[in-house]
Parts: structure tokens; C-alpha cells; sequence
């Protein structure tokens, strides 16, 4: 079914660096603007502003495990200097194809943490992987 | 769907030093990333960055027993000499995946209300790698015992070996002769029938408690097989309760 307005998440699709994530994520932040830089000048009562460099960062909630080609295992050895940057793509639903109405998000990134564990007893194992941009966005509605 | 090692957070094993603080701690964290430093350049309309030094910090969150670790959770803080830990997230049975390090404790907090059970956070940075690694013995060892091995892989030459020991208890009580020796071992095959080498060997353990880190054995090594070799020595029935790590990275 395709997304529609208003719509429920509850299929996204989580691609990082060649593996699908998505069975293990569960949550997906996606923030997009562009930096305001002040352009004040005098004689004006009011801010001005005007935009610089866009800005961008994906932060995906995952199921933490350490089985072999899953979360850890995949997101583990992109962290660190001299990591080339590598492939993310989000889109609102996996199942259905890439379309106007489920744009694929595709994108460059460095992946800036995800901590080995963060929790308390009793809790599910989850962590927060944060990916920063290498790149401008593409965003694939071909499908 | 079943989410294959999805687990909750239940047998989480912690070793700080020479403590086992897993019975008192009911929280923890190891943030682990890259300082992300910008790299915009002219003709791009889209922030860039580069991935910079990795960044590791530790946690624990627990219940305030001053009988346990409360002693060297306090002299530990801004202590210079780091000392070893090793977190298992899921379990700690042997050949599980555990992180070692060793840690830098920056702060102990204890806090409490009326009525309230008494808390502690312990945390702090570290001054070696965080290494992913597995536990390679674990247990209260009354003799000598020649660990199973398993195969961790070669060192690269870029790469170094990592092992941490932490003995939580000891049945000496400074009078008798009791004697810990734990050793690391390698081998191109499971054999270890005589081709083996020895690739690390702790400090002799004698009286009470103690945690080590060994200092990093650096690569290349083409075995691929590690074991950990524990001796026991001494009269009146010698125990050492101790959990032992190996990490290649």
C-alpha cells in the first residue's frame, strides 16, 4: 500500500552500506535544512537571514545484536578516521516500489557513533546510530 | 518475525578492576563513534564531513553497596594507572563477544533521597582502544586448566593482540602458598599438542583480588587459534575466581 496522508510508518526501509537493516530498526530521524546565516544590517528592525549549506543527518534506532552481518557487525567497522564514506538510503515504505509518493532518500555518510550498548536491566538491547552527511541527497521517485 | 540476537537487557556481565559489578549495576553504556570534522569546500551547497579520531566513553548505573566496590570506585577516580574492563552485553559464557578496555575513571557519583535506595554512576574515558573481543575463561578454578580454544583469527601486522584478566576472589589469605598463573596461547590448528606458542603471560596472582591488562602483543601472528591457559598451584585446596578476555584489533 502506498503511503498516503495522514500516514503510519511501519514499513521503512533502512539500507546502510550495502545491508538491509530494516527488520532490526524501529525508529528513523531524518532532519533537512539548510544553515540560517544572519545578514543584519543597519537600519533594519527586524533579522534577516539567508541560507547557507544545507545540512542533514540520519539517525536510525536500532534493535542492538552482534549476529554476523547484522547490526553491529555492519555498522561497527564504519566508524573510525579514514573510513571511506559509503552508501544510506531511507524510504518510507519497503515493500512498495519507489514512486512520488515513496521517495527513496539515497546519500553519502559517515557514521559519527553508535554505542556498543546504552541501558538499563530488564530493558531491550537498543542503540542509536547516528550517520552524518558525505554528500548531497539524491532522492530516487523513479521506480 | 523473529529477530535473530535481538535480546533484552538482562545478563549484562560487567568486570571493573578487580570487581565483578554486575550484582549492583542495572545500567550501562558504551558510547563508541568518530569526531566528525567538517570538510566544506567551494562549490558544494551541502555540508561534508570527515570521519576524525574514534571517541569511546563508559557507563555503569547501579545500586550504592559499599561492601562491593565503593572502596575502589573511589581511588580509581583521576587515577593515572588505567585499569581493565570487560562489559558482555548479552551473556558472559565462554566464547561470547565482550568489549575490553582499559578505563580512566572520571566520575563516582552516589546520590540518594529519603526513601529512596541509594544510587551510584561510575564513568569515564579510556586510554587504550576499545576492543571487541571474546570471553575466553571464566569460572572458579580449583586446577589447572587448559581453556578451550577457539579461533579468533590472525594479528595483522597492523594489529595488535589485547587481553584483559580480572581475579575477583582468591582463597589465599596471605598466609599460605597459593599461586594463579593465566596464560595466552596460540596455534595454526586446534591442536595445541606441543606447537603451540606462548603469546602472553599475566603477572603471577598471589593473595586477594587483582585485574591486569596485558600489554598489547603486536602482530604479524599467522595462528589463528587462541586458548588461555590457567595454572593452579599451592596447598589447602587453592581457588581463584577470575574472568579472562582476548581481543585482535
Amino acid at each position: 500500500m502506498a503511503q498516503t496522508y495522514p500516514s503510519i510508518w511501519y514499513d521503512a526501509y533502512v539500507y546502510i552500506n550495502s545491508v538491509d537493516l530494516s527488520d532490526f530498526a524501529f525508529s528513523v530521524a531524518f532532519p533537512y535544512g539548510a544553515k540560517m546565516l544572519a545578514r543584519d544590517t543597519f537600519g533594519v528592525t527586524t533579522e534577516r537571514f539567508m541560507p547557507g549549506l544545507i545540512t542533514w543527518s540520519v539517525t536510525v534506532q536500532f534493535f542492538q545484536t552482534f549476529e554476523a552481518a547484522k547490526v553491529y557487525a555492519t555498522i561497527y567497522p564504519l566508524i573510525g578516521p579514514a573510513v571511506a564514506a559509503f552508501p544510506i538510503a531511507i524510504r518510507p515504505n519497503k515493500t512498495d516500489a519507489i514512486g512520488a509518493t515513496n521517495p527513496e532518500f539515497q546519500m553519502n555518510a559517515h557514521c559519527e557513533s553508535m554505542p556498543i550498548i546504552d541501558g538499563g536491566h530488564g530493558e531491550s538491547a537498543t542503540v542509536p546510530a547516528v550517520f552524518r552527511s558525505a554528500g548531497a541527497i539524491t532522492v530516487d521517485t523513479t521506480p | 518475525m523473529t529477530h535473530a540476537g535481538v535480546h533484552p537487557l538482562v545478563n549484562t556481565k560487567i568486570w571493573v578492576a578487580e570487581y565483578d559489578i554486575s550484582g549492583i549495576t542495572n545500567a550501562t553504556a558504551l558510547p563508541h563513534g568518530a569526531k566528525m570534522l567538517p570538510a566544506n569546500v567551494f562549490g558544494g551547497n551541502t555540508e561534508i564531513f570527515a570521519p576524525g579520531l574514534k571517541t569511546n566513553e563508559w557507563r555503569h548505573v547501579g545500586l550504592f553497596d559499599v561492601e562491593t566496590a565503593h572502596d575502589g570506585f573511589w581511588s580509581q577516580v583521576g587515577n593515572v594507572t588505567g585499569k581493565p574492563m570487560t562489559v558482555a552485553p548479552e551473556a558472559s559464557d565462554e566464547g561470547d563477544t565482550v568489549f575490553i578496555g582499559r578505563v580512566l575513571a572520571a566520575q563516582y557519583e552516589v546520590t540518594g533521597s529519603q526513601n529512596d535506595l541509594a544510587k551510584f554512576t561510575f564513568g569515564g574515558r579510556f586510554d587504550t582502544e576499545l576492543v571487541p573481543s571474546t570471553l575466553m575463561a571464566k569460572g572458579t578454578y580449583l586446577a589447572s586448566t587448559d581453556e578451550t580454544a577457539r579461533q579468533l583469527g590472525a594479528v595483522s601486522v597492523t594489529q595488535f593482540m589485547y587481553a584483559a584478566l580480572h581475579v575477583t576472589d582468591s582463597s589465599d589469605e596471605g598466609t599460605e602458598d597459593q599461586t594463579c598463573n593465566v596464560t595466552i596461547e596460540s596455534d595454526a590448528t586446534n591442536a595445541f599438542s606441543g606447537s603451540e606458542t606462548t603469546r602472553g603471560t599475566f603477572t603471577q596472582v598471589t593473595t586477594l583480588a587483582a585485574s591486569q591488562w596485558l600489554v598489547p602483543v603486536a602482530g604479524a601472528i599467522t595462528d589463528t587459534w587462541w586458548r588461555v591457559v590457567v595454572t593452579i598451584a599451592g596447598t589447602d585446596t587453592p581457588s581463584f575466581t577470575l574472568g579472562c578476555s582476548i581481543g585482535i584489533l
